[in-house]
């Protein structure tokens, strides 16, 4: 019997989306997650490996932000990466390596990170 | 925009508007400043708030102080700020106490990749060197 493909019985795959519910609202002004050197991060001389006190920017109130692209809230941060409130302004906070990485390894899990596009401010 | 005024701050490369608004907000910014004949040096700005938050992330973690080379505290940590300590700061002679070296563009130290830096930003609109 040949088979005739219908909603009822084709293949499809659940997509899993992540986890949000414990990630605070925060904001990024921008799609770019690329961290500058010495401007986001530094490198520690001793190791060669970032260092996890420094990070890029993210901002819990989304109007500091959008004069530079938008408001765009961080849905997922993966395992790797903490986030910490730096600074004078309590709405700043900054995306840092969890534990001391390379700039490359830091760059990956920025990249694995996921920004609504959708609901930007 | 004048960049010909001696000593001029140096921005980590690929400093523009959104970098300059994001390290008020950090409340650091590593840069160099380079003198007349091409002798740089590493600085630091923090301002208190930060420089607390650090000096905390520090002792917990076991290290009795918080330092970096050229440390300079602002009250805020702006453009006009940097410059207008380093200006000052060159007057005094602050800068004689200070290991100048030479002005490669791509610092290299041990193996460590260190940022470019640059002394005008990418985008028109803010004016970098110091004024006098």
């Amino acid at each position: 019997m040949e088979r005739t493909p219908s909603l009822l019985t084709c293949d499809y795959f659940i997509v899993k989306l992540p986890d949000t519910s414990n990630v605070q609202a925060l904001f990024r002004g921008e799609i770019d997650l690329i961290p500058r050197l010495g401007v986001d991060v530094l490198i520690d001389p001793n190791t060669g490996l970032l260092r996890t006190d420094r990070g890029i920017s993210l901002f819990s109130d989304p109007a500091k932000v959008e004069r530079f692209g938008g408001a765009y809230r961080v849905e997922f941060i993966p395992e790797g990466l903490k986030t910490e409130q730096r600074g004078r302004d309590t709405s700043h906070y900054e995306l840092m390596p969890a534990a001391p990485m390379t700039y490359e390894q830091y760059v990956e899990l920025l990249a694995q990170v996921v920004l609504d596009l959708d609901k930007g401010e | 925009m004048n960049t010909d005024n001696y000593p001029r701050v140096l921005f980590p490369e690929g400093f523009d508007e959104r970098s300059a608004f994001e390290c008020s907000m950090k409340g650091w910014l590593s840069a160099q400043v380079e003198s007349e004949s091409g002798e740089r040096y590493s600085i630091y700005f923090s301002d208190p708030v930060r420089l607390q938050q650090d000096l905390d992330d520090q002792v917990r973690r076991g290290v009795p102080c918080f330092a970096e080379p050229g440390l300079i505290v602002l009250p805020e940590v702006t453009i006009e700020a940097a410059q207008n300590a380093v200006q000052f700061l060159w007057r005094e002679g602050f800068f004689k106490h200070l290991r100048a070296y030479g002005g490669d563009k791509s610092e290299t130290t041990d193996g460590v990749f260190v940022p470019t830096f640059i002394a005008s930003i990418e985008q028109p609109g803010v004016e970098l060197t110091a004024s006098d």
